[in-house]
């Protein structure tokens, strides 16, 4: 099944704009994906740019990306040392088609045991879910751009300008990078992180906080997001039985010639609503609620790769320590080893300052966006239910009155 | 000759009883705290006693109009402020009394018929068009509410059973009194069911199954009652026994039966034993036995009339897809139950989360969501029952009851088989005197001849009572469509009243969390 798609421009797609607010105001960058391309599961991006630096070399102007251009540009920000003090932006996932492929390949081997209406409605349902993952996924690749162009130094990276600018193919440079870091440092860091965090000696009250409170949250988030994610397939899967219930009941209905024949049409009829409400529910709880668990717990897992890098320049300096205290037992190398040292600790320091600052504009951020998204997702609560609640009166009456 | 008194006219004709749905008497009891239903266990109490009302009402109309006019009631599971909500809702509901527009004040004379003048009435009247009997049993009502409630479990261990009290309230004079009430157990009624079945579908009637035997459900209960599998296993049986008997007594033949009256009445009631055989299954090989054998015949009936033929593939029809609807329905509810596990788990990690967030505000609001998710996991949870109990039992309850309408269709196949059969004995007995003419043997010729004679009666008789099934057969698929009809609109209505009491509660819920979510700086 081939799924052609171009994400509309305009004010519909504010609403999906939610996870990450206060982006994107500063006219000097302004970075948008005002569409998308879907082609055989693959998506290709529109990046879109606007600004008035100088750095640039037209005022606006557009390019064509994939995914894989996004997670190289990730990688070199997280590989670049200067950056190590900073929550580099959460990479954003790839585009996972997989669950709406699968049904709708489950559907059409199914499709002989259903009424054509039936069928209908479960492919709209489908295609709708396979709009829903497109949109999301354009919305995450874009939010990761306006992190970045919002950030004051990672929105002047050299790279970034590239990833924005370069009107040719980026896969030339994604192997070089590849070959130059094979992605060791992230490895790296990964790797060693549990022994890390838990044998460093914590100097600094704010990071021992931090330290605990973002490991802490971060189990929590994660299993947060995992349940919403069920709690939304549910929702789902009662959308799709009120279309089978509506498609059976209108088939006993169209065989009956008894005065019960417009009961169960009017039943009918009210499932088909049902679900559309109870379709837009999930999607809803998806976006507001599910989307918003999901991003953060990525953002705080960036988080925890600045403690984690922090903690390795501590280790670090706490080694260089130990070298310099030999090199002076020995009478050896000692200039190198006070070089070194220093060095050490204008690093720890450094990542110490900026890490802070990052942390702490973290917090709010998170707060503003949580706050966001828990309003709408209320108002929309209310919204489907009192649609949802005049559904029933109105087909009471109709039951009565005939 | 059982014939000749076909001719005499019935006092009144054929009837049909009202507001067959299944909870049109409250029961007068509920202030009887039953340790089983003392949990608020949404499943039972918010839908299957909708209209439990807390005093005796006066009579039964004034006590059944008051309930359809107050939908704010009819799920049990309400609170006093969601009045205010209903305001709008209630006055377009309460132009509704489902079942109540039927009911008429009964006549003295009604409960003086004897059960086979009843049946042989429509011969009688010979009513020559459907919309003259659809016209004579819109005419009648019968006034006998029954009710079966307080289950409880008498005995212990594996010989332990669960007895349910049947109330019946009635102005019938063939009554011992106006109210009375007596202890009945699932064998009991399975064994009603039994002595219908011999005597009245003979007579083409559409007689109402009861529940199914359920082994599983009833070791389970066995063992111990409390659980809540095993108190959804009493409430579903409990209600399903409830309108089983409602359907019998508003069947106007059966209502008149003594074994019915028996079962209502009598103090003890023998033990039925042939019950064994009967569970769902059992059920289901008995009919289609039936229509196996019927299908064997060899001399195929050649239907003069097309409304039997057609009126059988339309029931056949009706019953597969409304199985289907059923398995749906089934899904349906399971979804529901796995949202609501769902809710509740999401709701408590949203609680830890709360906990874990630095920021206070937010950390409130966090645990004000996880507060609203536990109450949406209790509305999800009283939807599912509602789902079940409501929607998923009246289409099982049909597709049984199509069944049973099968059954009535074969029972005249096996009239008319009985009359072909009595019309190729009478030939051959034709034949054998016509050789005994030729043969000249004089004394067995009389023999012959009386044989004739017999077994032409016969054929008068069998021709008689074929034509009599299929009136009733034809009278009885009228009344049920009909009570279909209403049974439906009631079940549906009832079902829609409390999907929108969910949703108005769902509103106020999230309504309380907007500010708190406001709230976070």
């Amino acid at each position: 099944y081939t799924f052609k798609s171009v994400v509309p421009h305009g004010n519909s797609r504010d609403t999906m704009r939610s996870v990450s607010v206060d982006l994107n105001h500063d006219a000097s960058l302004l970075i948008d994906i005002p569409d998308a391309l879907c082609e055989r599961d693959k998506v290709k991006f529109t990046v879109h740019t606007k600004t008035t630096l100088s750095s640039f070399q037209k005022p606006e102007f557009s390019v064509p990306r994939q995914h894989e251009d996004f997670i190289w540009l990730h990688d070199t920000l997280v590989e670049t040392e200067d950056y190590a003090g900073l929550i580099i932006p959460p990479a954003p996932p790839k585009p996972d088609f997989e669950s709406p492929r699968e049904k709708m390949h489950k559907l059409g081997e199914g499709e002989a045991t259903m009424t054509k209406d039936e069928y209908t409605k479960m492919k709209q349902e489908l295609e709708a879910e396979y709009l829903a993952v497109f949109k999301k996924t354009v919305q995450v690749h874009e939010v990761f751009l306006q992190r970045l162009s919002s950030h004051p130094t990672l929105s002047k990276d050299r790279n970034f300008q590239i990833f924005l600018e370069y009107d040719q193919d980026l896969s030339v440079r994604r192997k070089n990078a590849k070959e130059m870091f094979g992605g060791f440092f992230k490895n790296m860091v990964k790797s060693a992180d549990e022994v890390l965090i838990s044998g460093i000696k914590e100097v600094d009250d704010f990071f021992e906080q931090e330290k605990t409170f973002l490991l802490d949250y971060y189990s929590k988030i994660k299993d947060s997001t995992a349940k919403a994610e069920k709690m939304t397939r549910a929702h789902k899967n009662i959308a799709d039985d009120y279309i089978h219930v509506s498609a059976t009941l209108n088939s006993l209905s169209a065989d009956d010639s008894t005065a019960n024949k417009k009961h169960l049409e009017k039943l009918a009829d009210l499932f088909e609503k049902l679900r559309k409400v109870e379709g837009r529910v999930a999607s809803d709880q998806e976006l507001k609620l599910t989307e918003l668990l999901r991003y953060y717990m990525r953002d705080i897992q960036a988080a925890k790769d600045l403690l984690y890098r922090r903690a390795r320049a501590l280790a670090d300096y706490e080694n260089s320590n130990k070298a310099l205290d030999k090199a002076r037992l020995k009478s050896k190398d000692i200039p190198q080893a006070e070089e070194h040292q220093q060095h050490c600790l204008q690093k720890f320091d450094k990542l110490s300052e900026s890490g802070k600052k990052e942390l702490t504009s973290f917090k709010g951020r998170r707060v503003v966006a949580f706050r966001k998204n828990l309003i709408e997702m209320a108002e929309l609560e209310i919204k489907h239910a009192k649609v949802s609640s005049t559904l029933q009166p109105t087909c009471v009456r109709l039951f009565v009155y005939s | 000759m059982a014939a000749s008194s076909d001719r005499n006219p019935p006092p009144f004709p054929a009837t049909e009883e009202p507001g067959a749905g299944p909870s049109d008497m409250a029961d007068g009891d509920s202030d009887e705290g039953e340790d089983i239903f003392s949990n608020p266990v949404a499943v039972s109490r918010g839908v299957s006693q909708p209209d439990r009302v807390n005093e005796e009402p006066p009579d039964l109309f004034s006590e059944e109009e008051e309930a359809s006019s107050t939908p704010a009631k009819s799920n049990g599971v309400h609170s006093d402020e969601d009045n205010d909500l209903f305001a709008e809702a209630h006055v377009e509901l309460s132009t509704d009394k489902p079942g109540s527009s039927d009911r008429k004040e009964l006549s003295s004379s009604s409960g003086l018929r004897p059960a086979s003048s009843f049946t042989q009435s429509p011969a009688a009247m010979q009513p020559t068009s459907l919309e003259q009997l659809e016209e004579d049993e819109a005419k009648d009502s019968f006034d006998v509410d029954v009710a079966v409630t307080n289950p409880e479990k008498v005995g212990d261990g594996m010989n332990a059973y669960v007895a349910y009290k049947v109330s019946t309230r009635t102005s019938l004079p063939m009554f011992r009194s106006k109210a009375f009430t007596v202890r009945r157990r699932y064998s009991d009624f399975l064994g009603l069911y039994e002595k219908l079945s011999v005597k009245q579908s003979l007579l083409g009637c559409i007689i109402p199954p009861p529940p199914e035997k359920s082994v599983v459900g009833m070791t389970k209960v066995k063992v111990g009652m409390d659980d809540p599998s095993s108190v959804e296993f009493v409430e579903r049986r409990r209600a399903a026994l409830e309108r089983y008997l409602q359907r019998v007594v508003s069947h106007p033949s059966l209502l008149q039966d003594p074994d019915v009256r028996e079962f209502l009445e009598r103090e003890e009631l023998p033990r039925a034993v042939s019950t064994q055989a009967l569970s769902g299954a059992g059920f289901l090989k008995m009919i289609n036995k039936a229509s196996d054998a019927v299908n064997k015949m060899t001399i195929k009936m050649n239907e003069s009339d097309t409304w039997f033929e057609d009126k059988f593939q339309e029931v056949e029809n009706e019953e597969q897809q409304l199985r289907k609807l059923h398995a749906l329905v089934d899904s349906l509810v399971n979804h529901r139950k796995e949202l609501c596990g769902n809710t509740a788990v999401f709701a408590k990690s949203m609680a830890m989360l709360g906990n874990s967030e630095d920021n206070t505000a937010l950390s409130r609001a966090l645990s004000q969501l996880a507060e609203v998710e536990d109450k949406m996991e209790q509305l999800h949870q009283e939807q599912a029952a509602s789902d079940f109990f409501i929607f998923e039992e009246l289409l099982a309850d049909y597709i049984r009851l199509l069944g049973a309408m099968r059954g009535c269709f074969d029972q005249r196949m096996r009239a008319w088989q009985r009359w072909q059969e009595a019309q190729s004995t009478l030939q051959k007995k034709r034949e054998a005197e016509a050789k005994l003419l030729w043969a000249n043997k004089p004394d067995k010729l009389q023999q012959a001849k009386d044989e004739i004679t017999e077994w032409e009666a016969r054929v008068t008789q069998y021709e008689r009572d074929f034509d009599r099934v299929g009136m009733t057969v034809r009278k009885e698929v009228l009344r049920f469509e009909k009570e279909k009809a209403k049974d439906f609109k009631s079940q549906i209505i009832k079902y829609l009243e409390a999907m929108l009491q969910s949703q108005q509660r769902l509103i106020k819920f999230w309504e309380a969390f907007l500010p708190e979510a406001k709230a976070i700086a």
